[in-house]
């Protein structure tokens, strides 16, 4: 049964692997990178880890895709404030 | 089956991010691509150490009303050493990427392009 | 040389590289029994389960230790099994054993992590310095659902941060993802307000103090037990609140200093855009 879970959430994450290889926009990717982060989180609560499986989950899944997505903002306004 | 799904499947999956994040790494030319190649290969690696520090019939590391560690005189836990290497890896990744990120915006804000090859060219 | 080859090559010498790479994995892993079976008792961990990491520093100096034989516990007292509730005066009297490992017997190595986090952050804030736009752009603003939920959902998400970082010792949980909910909390209110600034000053003084702490309860080891980081506060019984040392107010130290270095790099990340 826990074998089960443990393959279809592997076979979950190299999907999402494929799709952040072979996809044409920018903001697929991110996205993709996010769910191989939960997918992750998810394989490690099975691997009898929890510790990791909460720091995963709160950083990898939440915070570094937030960070992404705000760098990937500044590009397309155009420059800041600096006027170099 | 059931017994060689149970023994490799982590690992495969493990080795198949590595080679996955390996190969977005190689074949781009956006600098946005190669960082998202790279927090690839970083979750991967934590899988991988996470992995060797389990058995097929482990139980949590934790001391609980109703989990035991010790039983008959022999431990049956997971391995709680590579679980601390991990903790600290997976915060350390995410400093790296704030501060590539940083250094992509700059350099989008000097060269106007984010083309890899062009910013080679233009820097000669 | 690399940019005049045509795309196909480099397509199949990548491919190539990482096929070279599993293969070569595999045939190493084949070597191991069953796939991945590792045996806890003939490793070091078994003593830090057990909390006496003393007699395995003490066979390491006879040199017992790497004998082939090796008896599975201790035999020269009757082993009392440790039990939750029960089991008082420990080395180290921690519930969560991974916990135990990174801040008491591995604390140094916590040490060197907190300064790694710190210096990234400083990075960041380094390289996108700058003024804030005198003349904003114009933009939608969000919605009165937005800026009520936000901060109603604030309040509760600091109250769970908080309970991560102060039960370190008793859950899985710890400093480092109790920062990181906070630092999320902070990113929901961004999101909530057009123009929204976080107090600078607040943040920096509370980022400083508390690595000072960190440093400041090492020292105060050395003075007591004449060791740096050594646990000098008394381990009750396992599994209450006031146990295991000083865990949980390193934990506290860490958490804070994480959870407004995380919210001062999304800061810095988003004010300099023309969304103010």
């Amino acid at each position: 049964m826990i074998t089960l879970f443990s393959t279809l959430l592997v076979i979950l994450i190299v999907a999402g692997g494929f799709v952040a290889v072979f996809s044409k926009k920018l903001l697929s990717s991110v996205i993709s990178m996010g769910l191989v982060s939960l997918g992750v989180s998810g394989l490690f609560f099975f691997l009898q880890a929890p510790d990791v499986a909460i720091t995963e989950a709160a950083i990898g899944a939440g915070l570094s895709t937030a960070i992404f997505i705000i760098a990937m903002k500044k590009i397309q306004k155009g420059g800041t404030n600096d006027d170099e | 089956m059931i017994d060689f799904l149970q023994n490799w499947i982590y690992l495969t999956g493990a080795m198949a991010l590595v080679g996955i994040g390996l190969y977005i790494v190689l074949t781009n030319t956006n600098i946005f691509r190669i960082i998202v190649g790279l927090n690839i290969i970083d979750s991967g690696t934590n899988l991988f150490i996470v992995t060797i520090a389990w058995h097929p019939k482990s139980v949590m590391p934790i001391y609980t009303a109703t989990n035991n560690l010790v039983v008959n005189g022999h431990v049956i836990s997971a391995d709680p050493l590579p679980q601390s290497l991990v903790l600290t890896a997976i915060v350390i990744g995410l400093g790296t990427t704030a501060l590539a990120l940083a250094i992509a915006v700059k350099i989008y804000q000097k060269y106007g392009t984010l083309d890899v090859r062009k910013i080679k060219e233009e820097d000669k | 040389m690399m940019s005049d080859t045509p795309e196909v090559v480099k397509k199949v010498f990548a491919i190539f590289v990482v096929g070279i790479l599993i293969i070569g994995f595999f045939m190493a892993f084949t070597q191991m029994p069953k796939g991945n079976a590792v045996n806890v008792n003939d490793t070091v961990s078994r003593f830090y389960i057990m909390k006496d990491v003393d007699q395995a520093t003490q066979m390491l100096d006879k040199g017992t230790y790497f004998n082939k034989d090796m008896v599975p516990l201790r035999n020269d007292v009757p082993y009392t099994p440790i039990t939750f509730g029960k089991s008082s005066n420990l080395e180290d009297g921690a519930a969560n054993v991974v916990t135990s490992i990174v801040v008491d017997y591995r604390g140094f190595d916590t040490l060197g992590e907190v300064t790694v986090l710190f210096l990234a952050a400083s990075g960041v804030m380094l390289v996108l310095h700058g003024e804030k736009r005198k003349v904003p752009k114009k933009k939608t603003a969000p919605s009165e659902i937005m800026y009520v939920g936000t901060r109603i959902a604030f309040s509760v998400i600091l109250l769970f941060g908080i309970y991560v970082f102060i039960h370190g010792h008793l859950t899985p949980g710890g400093g480092f993802p109790g920062g990181a909910i906070i630092a999320s909390g902070i990113l929901g209110l961004f999101l909530g307000r057009q123009g929204y600034s976080p107090n600078k000053a607040g943040l920096t003084v509370f980022e400083s103090l508390s690595g000072m702490a960190y440093v400041i309860i090492g020292i105060t080891g050395l003075v007591a037990e004449k060791s740096f980081l050594a646990n000098f506060l008394p381990t009750g019984t396992i599994g209450d609140l006031f146990s295991a040392g000083f865990i949980a107010l390193i934990y506290i130290a860490i958490g804070m200093k994480v959870g407004s270095e995380l919210s001062a790099v999304t800061n810095a990340m988003i004010v300099d855009t023309e969304e103010d």
